[in-house]
């Protein structure tokens, strides 16, 4: 259920975004840039615990290296992308170097050194910022399309924050994101477990870069006109505002906070100075409780909903044992699922298209059929995509809880670990810890159930 | 040759001589147990086996090979688990979580694999994730899976940690006070998943403060106190030597 209201959200803004005008699809720009360089701080403060003030000039260096390449290499600055991770990722590893000898408050003054060093050094030499008027690049170009205007480019920068959040999910949601949240609540039991805790300490700032880089070539590819203004120190402190506003947990609150903070400001919404008067109270309200932010605000609400949803259940009857509300990607894969998101592809493709051919002529005519076409077409398959994805979830995501939601402390069935159900032992193991007097044959049995009851645990 | 051999180790804070040329060996195989009062050193023993100090003077060896400068990483690789005295848990995380990540060396897949082939991440884990529900089931906390640690009772937070040691399924397994906060129903569950351990041939040091568990799970005790290795022999002999009556078992037999 969750995900799939999250994978509509996410549709139906993408959708919203692509037919906003030009001033308005640059600022959206804006914020998505934002978004995946907080990214970075992100992992970094939150799932690590550890601190960098250095931010602005993490995303600043690699948008100057960038800029530098495509002016004298005449490199497309999309095909400079990952060159601007690369300088991210350099970037963090010095800090890591200097940040791994320090602890806590050590790091701040360490990091803070490195951001006001690179905004000394770097951000005044002209070999590194060239003329005082900034740097201009040419309009990118990709396989010979010129995208000259914000909303022909939009789909490019959408394709990047899109790879930015897979990789960033796939890197939380591993042994990666696991041994970084062990380091950062107790680093003792992390070595223990055999993570080696100095390495990961240092691989998390060269992530922090990586993400870092990433945003400012994408701010590079997007304004084209850079100079160091744009990457004031003061900067590096939204970004922890904005990092520490998301809170521990997924990119949801990491997206809500650049949204908040970044685009408070470009849509002139918030006063300008708000992210420097509400960064310290924010900073100091988190740091006092516990870190929950935004994450920490929808865990709750999710939960609060879950057991309300148990409890109806458990009220109508509708199901016993382990409960669970499961979204449909628990469950394989099933046609009408498979044809509703070609659905939803498929609009966007369509309004993309239109986008494009409709931004680079000047014909009304023209513009009109590609409006109706185009425009309203495509968004006719993305909501028929959607409504289809949301009825496959209403009618096959059942609600099943784990009883623990149902705010009963279920009984823990005292047999049960002498193998009478549940899972199989590990196959890896060479003398398998099969449990005394479990039948094979049950046990076998039972696997299927107890692969199946684990859908999404996390 | 003993699977596990301390000779003379050493290790002072400050003035503070926690432990003072102690000596201890574990078989392959075998239930030891250490013993002692409150400050006699048996943590930071276990701190300077599993590697998370170092010891002032003195060996440890692992099966045959001096460890005693390698990092906790290192020692936990070569098949060292151990639990703590005050949960080595992320209290905000759930169980499963908790013992997903505690399985961080037997992931199938390495670092770059997260983002250069994602699919053996989805393979891997979903093979940690029986590994862990099977770990659960054996201390029966498949239904907390979901819970938060800190949401658990004591009792139960603490077999969450016994979980996700055992899920690890080290060689050797320093167990740091696994029965505080037990009731004797949980205790017996433990003494139960002991025995299933010991019988798959993992080895077990364990510190105790319940004298009746110690005396009833072990081949071998050894006696600490003031940092010096007071007795060690068979439960029977060490329950009787007149030192240890002394020193440590002429309080009632279930201080803590
Ligand atoms: N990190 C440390 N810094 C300073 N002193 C320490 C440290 N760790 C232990 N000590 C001291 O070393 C002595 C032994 O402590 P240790 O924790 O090993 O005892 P223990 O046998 O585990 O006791 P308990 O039964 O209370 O757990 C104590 O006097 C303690 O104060
Ligand atoms: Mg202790």
């Amino acid at each position: 259920m969750v995900p799939v209201v999250r994978a509509g959200a996410v549709a139906g803004l993408g959708a919203l975004a692509l037919l906003a005008g030009e001033a308005t699809a640059y600022k959206l720009g804006l914020i998505a840039i934002v978004f995946i360089g907080a990214i970075g701080l992100h992992i970094l403060v939150n799932w690590s615990g550890e601190l960098s003030l250095a931010h602005a000039g993490f995303i600043g260096l690699p948008a100057f290296v960038v800029a530098q390449l495509s002016l004298h290499a005449h490199l497309s600055p999309i095909l400079a992308l990952p060159l601007g991770v690369v300088a991210g990722v350099l970037l963090g590893l010095v800090v890591a170097l200097a940040a791994l000898r320090a602890r806590g408050l050590q790091v701040a003054l360490v990091t803070l050194a490195v951001g006001i060093a690179i905004s000394r050094f770097f951000f005044v030499r002209s070999w590194v910022i060239g003329p005082p008027a900034g740097l201009h690049i040419a309009p990118p170009s990709l396989f010979g399309l010129r995208l000259e205007t914000s909303r022909s480019l939009l789909p490019v920068l959408m394709a990047v924050v899109v790879l930015a959040v897979l990789a960033s999910r796939s890197i939380l949601e591993s042994k990666l994101g696991r041994a970084l949240s062990l380091v950062r609540s107790n680093p003792d039991a992390a070595a223990a477990v055999g993570i080696p805790v100095a390495f990961y300490r240092g691989a998390v700032y060269a992530m922090a870069g990586a993400f870092a880089g990433l945003a400012g070539a994408s701010y590079v590819l997007w304004v084209q006109r850079i100079s160091p203004k744009a990457f004031p120190l003061d900067l590096g402190f939204t970004y922890l505002v904005i990092a520490v506003l998301a809170g521990k947990g997924a990119l949801t609150g990491v997206a809500l906070a650049a949204v908040l903070i970044e685009g408070g400001q470009v849509f002139s919404i918030l006063p300008r100075d708000f992210a420097l008067y509400a960064g310290p109270v924010a900073l100091i309200f988190n740091v006092t409780r516990y870190q929950e932010g935004f994450n920490g605000l929808l865990r709750e609400t999710r939960h609060r909903l879950e057991r309300k949803v148990a409890i109806m259940g458990a009220e109508t009857g509708t199901a016993d044992g382990e409960r669970r509300w499961r979204g449909w990607g628990a469950r394989g894969v099933r046609l009408p699922v498979v044809i509703a998101a070609l659905l939803v592809a498929a609009g966007f493709v369509a309004v993309a298209l239109a986008w494009y051919h409709a931004g680079n002529t000047d014909q009304v005519w023209i513009q009109n059929q590609e409006m109706v076409s185009g425009g309203i077409g495509g968004l006719g398959l993305i909501v028929l995509g959607c409504v289809l994805l949301l009825r496959d979830a209403l009618l096959h995501g059942r609600a099943v809880v784990a009883t623990s939601h149902t705010g009963v402390a279920g009984a823990d069935g005292d047999a049960d670990w002498l193998g009478a159900s549940g899972p199989e032992p590990p196959a890896k193991e060479p003398a398998g810890p099969e449990p005394e007097g479990a039948p094979t044959g049950r046990g076998r049995r039972t696997v299927a159930a107890g692969s199946k009851g684990r859908g999404d645990t996390r | 040759m003993s699977l596990l051999e301390v000779r003379d180790v050493s290790r002072s804070f400050g003035g503070v001589r926690a432990l003072d040329a102690v000596s201890l060996d574990v078989e392959e195989g075998s239930v030891v147990g250490l013993i002692g009062p409150n400050g006699a050193g048996k943590t930071t023993l276990f701190n300077v086996v599993s590697g998370l100090l170092l010891a002032d003077a003195g060996s440890v060896r692992f099966a045959g090979d001096e460890i005693g400068r390698l990092s906790p990483h290192r020692r936990a690789a070569l098949g060292i688990g151990r639990s703590f005295q005050n949960l080595g848990l992320m209290l905000d995380e759930t169980v499963a979580f908790n013992v997903m990540t505690a399985l961080h060396r037997s992931a199938p897949y390495t670092g770059p694999d997260v983002l250069l082939r994602p699919w053996l991440r989805n393979r891997g884990d979903r093979a940690l994730e029986q590994r862990c529900a099977w770990a659960l089931q054996r201390f029966g906390l498949l239904a907390d899976r979901e819970r938060r640690v800190r949401d658990l009772s004591f009792a139960r937070a603490r077999f969450a940690e016994l979980a996700a040691v055992t899920a690890e399924a080290p060689r050797l397994m320093l167990l740091d006070e696994p029965t505080t906060g037990l009731d004797l129903a949980e205790v017996s569950r433990l003494d139960a998943v002991l025995g299933q351990l010991r019988r798959d041939g993992t080895t077990i040091l364990l510190v105790a403060h319940d004298v009746r568990f110690v005396m009833g799970v072990c081949d071998h005790v050894y006696v600490l106190a003031e940092g010096r290795m007071l007795a060690q022999g068979p439960p029977r002999v060490v329950q009787a030597h007149p030192a240890v009556v002394e020193a440590y078992l002429g309080t009632p037999a279930r201080a803590g």
